[in-house]
């Protein structure tokens, strides 16, 4: 019998790295799912995520956004015009934080292989012994037809993942 | 306590007849807990540290549970979290948080017998990454609501991060009632996702 | 014997459809989980709903926390003839939608609890909420039907429902 939820790969970092790619997605699955423990060298309690499909910069990735700060429950949005990633706002633990702190995010992304525009959800808590630590939910999309073959995780700040963070990219059939 | 040998003996026993039963893949059963009635507590115990990620799925009735609905998670035994949330009552939405909890609380999904229709049930999703980690503090990342067809229904994000676990492997994980005890119609799934 | 996470059966419109129906689902697992991308409905800015086992009484209520990408805000709907999953102007004409929404024991035998994720993000309008929904009944619920609040689900709608065993 064929396996439902399926480990396709993962990368633990044994030292801190720019980014984390997750590249030559195999076409067998319905859905992406991926779970990352992630903390960053940022000089700031959180730091902030981008997201690429692909490797594509174009500017086509929108979101609307549910955060709670500790104190404040507020929603945003970008328009598609606004990055050429998907944003992640302050969704990684940053390198000021409590020491051996992560954040824990979870991306779904189903039907990541339709020829359709890519809607896909974000659940991210950003815990760090802060009575301001953010927490999140997202409805992203990447308006694209491309099946997604490719993703990289990076820091929006342009600093490094820290030692440690790890990535889990599974696939889940529809049948 | 809940022992979780002759769990682990099904899950091997079906990879070996190959059938699937208690696979899917990457995600596994490993112990199912229900509510005795007279326990406030439930416990998964001895833990396997053979997965990568944590997840419990459960619905939940509990004694007398002031708004947000809370209960309550510990790790091995060990007291203090530091735990923020995000809920919605329905009328209006709030972010809170308490640096200095013994447990982790959690929101919305304790629903309370003392005013809620009978068979009303909390529903709670739990996650915990890489909870066998010896260099990292654990995170817990929740979703749960219940809904009473009125007014006091919460849903709720929760997150807490074990502050007084440090950087120990979980091997135990508590749900608590927040007051009273888990009925009987209580019962919590624990699953682990595996890593490689 | 059931797998742990399986999927039970998928649907893919061929052709717009009022409705997405799954049936004779078997009691045997422990959890439903149901992943739902809508193409793009008829109408725009549609409710998604679902009832169980045909019931379209006064059964059903929700409460959702929700963002329109503006204001945060909490909602309920009480005594209806549905689980509203989402919030209002959530489907589009144009942009694809996803829902996800668990079902919890399903087949037991106290009211059935359902917590609900939508992602209607419409590059600047959408909305992001969680929904925790109640059907008050205490059968197993053997059916469900998933449904826009007025209009079609177009073409390419596609809806999986898994099973979760647990031990």
């Amino acid at each position: 019998m064929a396996n439902t939820y399926e480990l396709i790969a993962s990368n633990t970092l044994g030292s801190a790295a720019a980014s984390v790619t997750f590249s030559a997605i195999p076409n067998t699955f319905g859905d992406l799912l991926l779970k990352a423990s992630v903390r960053s060298t940022y000089s700031s309690t959180e730091d902030s995520a981008k997201l690429t499909f692909n490797g594509s910069t174009v500017k086509n990735y929108p979101t609307t956004i549910l955060t709670g700060t500790g104190s404040t429950a507020q929603s945003s949005a970008w328009t598609s015009s606004t990055f050429s990633y998907s944003y992640i706002e302050n969704c990684f633990t940053g390198n000021t934080a409590t020491a051996n702190t992560f954040a824990s995010i979870e991306i779904y992304i189903p039907k990541y292989l339709a020829s359709a525009n890519k809607p896909f959800s974000i659940f991210d808590t950003c815990e760090n012994n802060n009575a301001a630590a953010r927490m999140q939910i997202q409805a992203s999309q990447w308006t694209s037809t491309a099946a997604i073959t490719s993703i990289e995780i990076a820091s929006a700040n342009v600093v490094n993942l820290a030692a440690g963070s790890s990535f889990f990219l599974y696939g889940i059939k529809n049948s | 306590m809940l022992g979780l040998w002759w769990a682990r003996l099904l899950n091997f026993l079906a990879a070996v007849s190959g059938n699937g039963a208690g696979g899917g893949g990457s995600f596994e059963s490993i112990a199912t807990a229900t509510g005795t009635g007279s326990s406030g507590t439930i416990t998964f115990t001895s833990i396997p540290s053979t997965y990568k990620h944590l997840q419990v799925r459960g619905i939940a009735r509990g004694g007398a549970s002031l708004a947000p609905l809370y209960f309550y998670l510990q790790l091995n035994s060990v007291s203090g979290y530091a735990c923020h949330h995000l809920r919605g009552n329905g009328a209006s939405v709030d972010a809170t948080a308490d640096t200095a909890r013994t447990y982790a609380e959690l929101a919305g999904g304790g629903a309370d017998s003392t005013f809620m229709a009978a068979n009303i049930m909390g529903g709670i999703i739990i996650d915990i990454h890489d909870y066998a980690s010896t260099t990292k503090n654990k995170t817990i990342r929740c979703l749960a609501g219940t809904d009473r067809n009125g007014s006091d229904g919460i849903i709720a994000l929760s997150s807490a991060l074990a502050t007084g676990l440090g950087t120990t492997a979980v091997n135990e994980l508590k749900l608590i009632a927040a007051s009273g005890n888990w009925t009987t119609s209580t019962t919590f799934a624990l699953y682990g996702i595996k890593g490689a | 014997m059931p797998a742990t996470y399986e999927p039970i059966a998928t649907t893919t419109l061929g052709s717009a459809a009022a409705n997405i129906q799954f049936s004779t689902i078997p009691g045997t697992y422990t959890d439903l989980v149901i992943t739902l991308v809508v193409n793009t409905t008829s109408v725009d800015a549609r409710i998604v709903r679902c009832t169980f086992n045909g019931d379209t009484g006064a059964n059903y209520s929700a409460t959702r926390l929700q963002g329109d990408g503006a204001v945060a805000a909490s909602s309920r709907s009480t005594g209806q003839a549905n689980i509203p999953l989402t919030l209002n102007a959530s489907t589009s004409t144009t942009i694809p939608t996803f829902y996800q929404f668990n079902v919890f024991s399903y087949a037991g035998s106290t009211f059935k609890t359902v917590l609900a994720m939508g992602n209607a993000d419409k590059n600047g309008s959408g909305v992001v909420d969680r929904t925790v929904g109640l059907w008050q009944s205490t059968s197993a619920i053997t059916t469900i039907n998933i449904t826009p609040s007025s209009g079609n689900f177009n073409t390419g709608t596609i809806a999986t429902l898994y099973g979760i065993k647990a031990a």
